[in-house]
């Protein structure tokens, strides 16, 4: 398992021509904690990597901004890198046709903002995250269980959640 | 109406459980009722979880694409398609051009067999058994073509990452041209008895409507987005494969209701057959056979997301490796969860019966949604 | 074993062993035991519970339709457990859909029968690993037909519906 966050890696051997990503930076400028973000690409797709308590601020910016225009959540992820976890955001822009990545590393004992109220698509996927992972978002007042089912224990997203061992008899 | 003791009403809460004749799958709906209309609903979900994304990360790369086939087993090729196109853009290999024309191929008669049954079933919604007996006539003579191909009528597992199991038979393009004429005339046949019929267009025009701002808020995509106006079509936006060598176009609604929805899918069938004729007739010689070989796949460490249109929407996986045989994680953005989401707003203020045609009309795959 | 012979009919059968023994003595009558033509009832109108969870559902939905008509068989698929004599569970059962399932087949009448359709419904299928699934229906409730495949096609269906109208016929000559 990789012990390096995946933007740590991509900062190497970015391509720091990138037109999306220039223009990304440019239109990020207005931003009042400009240097508080990074950036990077993942797969060609400008992305940042934003602070946990950070995450709605930016995202009603990408939202009401006219040059990003990000009017579209495609998805949430969460991903489990052992030590921390890391929530991705995927965003599209219909007026523009360009998609944007926004990552997020927190502890699981951090709560992260909720994005529910910039995008209603938010609410469903913070959730299934919820369930799965067990991590709170700040803001979301419904955070029962979407998939699971209530009382079930642990969260089966989590890397040290085994696999059923299946016993014929 | 239920009267408490002060005589004022109050409302009820009715179940719609998992089991119902409607609810196309196991999906639950706690409705909130005022005699006939419905002031608010709650969407159960997760009857179906089988934890196919914890289950990729057990199973090597080839394995996950019999996983896929039965994440929406209604267009099972275009899961394949989509997932074999995720790990070759990580391996950074092209396929060859025979392979993505049958590739093309196959996933737009999928997608017409998917329609079908939602005319099919839509029909059974609105009250009318008829359009459901005719449109699985249809969908047999797809299935058995598809069974001539792969060995099964549903679950495939007929694409492999770089390639093909194996070229199809040698009588591959007369069948498809054989059977062009014989699916439009049955698609004509399904729909002409409901697109125009007049119960029906009383039953779903002006139903479950979503302007074109809650549906982008949403994030509804495929019929349910373009049937609000929206022209939105992975196909056309950003192509992928070989779609931009075929002309088609792409069909709209325009006051985002569940007839609109209706025209947009009937449109689409026609639409995806105009592609299967270009493409059958253009179908190059050469191989199939995958340049991975029989080898042991182990990508480099990375990730990617990609992005297709399946019969219900966009469907995105986001696919991270890191580097040994099993991927690290397989997100999978489904099209039925957000459209699915969505329901809270098209059901206010409807009737109860209007709730199950709004709910046909969104052509939801519980598979899907719950993963 | 019951058959019935009819003089009147132009095209007779052939000969057979009864024909001395019934056809001479009372010609139109069959003589068979009571719970023989119960059974004989029963299997011939089987009223399956729609309960289809997922993609077994859609070939268990093409078995009724067109193509393979299930309706010659007397099988009409109906919405109510209260109403239904066999519940065809088609699909993978997972822990949330325990409950429900126990419930629904409470709520059916005797004489019920259960049919396993699909791998997931017999033994988890190719969710054996899975933290949620519930690996076969067998474990909730008690089942009489097991069909494998994934899906299986139409066809192994009818067959699993016939296999189940021999049983009906066979335990009701086993209690008289």
């Amino acid at each position: 398992m990789d012990s390096d966050t995946p933007a740590e890696e991509e900062i190497q051997d970015i391509s720091v021509n990138d037109p999306g990503l220039l223009s990304l930076k440019n239109a990020m400028s207005n931003y009042q904690n400009f240097d508080n973000l990074t950036f990077s690409l993942t797969d060609g797709i400008p992305t940042m990597l934003v602070g946990p308590g950070d995450v709605n601020h930016i995202c009603s910016f990408i939202k009401n901004d006219p040059t990003i225009d990000g009017q579209m959540l495609l998805c949430m992820a969460g991903v489990d890198y052992e030590d921390y976890a890391q929530i991705v955001y995927i965003i599209y822009s219909l007026n523009n046709n360009e998609t944007l990545v926004i990552k997020s590393n927190l502890n699981y004992d951090q709560s992260i903002d909720s994005v529910a109220n910039i995008w209603a698509a938010a609410n469903w996927y913070e959730r299934e995250i919820h369930d799965l992972y067990g991590i709170l978002f700040d803001g979301n007042e419904d955070m029962s269980p979407l998939l699971l089912y209530e009382g079930f224990e642990g969260y089966p997203g989590r890397k040290d959640y085994p696999f059923y061992e299946y016993d014929e008899f | 109406m239920i009267h408490d003791n002060n005589g004022q009403t109050v409302d009820m809460m009715l179940n719609m459980g998992p089991q119902h004749p409607s609810t196309h799958g196991v999906f639950r709906m706690e409705l909130r009722i005022d005699g006939e209309k419905i002031i608010d609903v709650t969407p159960h979900i997760g009857y179906l979880h089988r934890g196919s994304e914890k289950l990729s990360e057990g199973e090597q790369y080839h394995q996950v694409v019999t996983l896929f086939d039965r994440l929406d087993y209604l267009a099972n090729f275009n899961n394949e398609f989509i997932y074999c196109r995720a790990v070759e853009k990580l391996l950074d290999i092209e396929v060859s051009e025979r392979t993505e024309y049958v590739r093309v191929i196959l996933s737009e008669l999928n997608r017409i067999a998917s329609h079908l049954l939602y005319v099919g079933t839509i029909g059974l919604d609105a009250g009318a058994m008829t359009p459901a007996l005719y449109s699985f006539i249809g969908r047999d003579r797809i299935q058995t073509l598809f069974e001539s191909i792969s060995g099964a009528r549903m679950m495939h597992n007929y694409f492999k990452i770089g390639g093909l199991r194996e070229d199809v038979p040698a009588d591959f393009v007369s069948s498809v041209n054989k059977i062009i004429p014989l699916i439009k005339r049955d698609i004509d046949e399904t729909e002409k008895l409901l697109t125009f019929n007049e119960i029906f267009l009383s039953r779903t025009k002006g139903i479950g409507v979503i302007n074109k701002e809650a549906a982008i808020d949403f994030g509804l995509t495929g019929p349910c987005l373009r049937g609000s106006g929206v022209s939105y079509d992975v196909r056309k936006t950003e192509p992928y494969s070989i779609y931009n060598q075929f002309e088609f176009d792409i069909p709209i609604g325009l006051d985002g209701d569940c007839w609109d929805r209706h025209w947009v899918r009937v449109q689409e069938m026609h639409e995806s057959l105009r592609i299967v004729e270009q493409a059958i007739n253009k179908l190059p010689q050469g191989s199939v056979e995958s340049p991975l070989g029989r080898r042991l796949i182990r990508p480099p460490k990375g990730e990617v997301y990609v992005k297709a249109e399946n019969p219900r929407g966009e469907i995105g996986i986001y696919l991270i490796s890191d580097g040994t045989d099993k991927p690290y994680r397989l997100k999978v953005r489904p099209p039925s969860f957000c459209n699915l989401s969505a329901l809270q707003v098209m059901l206010k203020d409807a009737w109860i019966a209007d709730s199950v045609v709004i709910l046909g009309s969104l052509d939801i795959v519980l598979g899907e949604v719950d993963r | 074993m019951a058959e019935i012979i009819n003089p009147q009919l132009g095209n007779q059968p052939g000969k057979s062993r009864f024909d001395s023994l019934l056809g001479s003595k009372v010609p139109g009558v069959i003589t068979t035991t009571k719970e023989q033509l119960f059974g004989m009832a029963r299997k011939s109108s089987l009223w399956t519970l729609s309960f289809g969870l997922a993609c077994c559902a859609i070939e268990m939905m093409s078995t009724y339709m067109s193509h393979y008509d299930l309706d010659r068989f007397g099988v009409v698929t109906w919405p109510s457990p209260r109403q239904s004599d066999v519940m065809i569970v088609a699909g993978t059962v997972v822990r949330k859909m325990e409950e429900p399932i126990r419930l629904l087949y409470e709520q059916m009448p005797e004489p019920k029968w259960v049919i396993a359709m699909g791998s997931c419904a017999t033994n988890g299928g190719p969710y054996y690993k899975s933290y949620s699934v519930v690996m076969g229906v067998d474990h909730i409730i008690p089942v009489d037909i097991y069909v494998p495949g994934c899906p299986p096609r139409p066809e192994a269906l009818l067959y699993g519906i016939t296999k189940l109208q021999d049983k009906i016929m066979k335990d009701s000559k086993s209690n008289g």
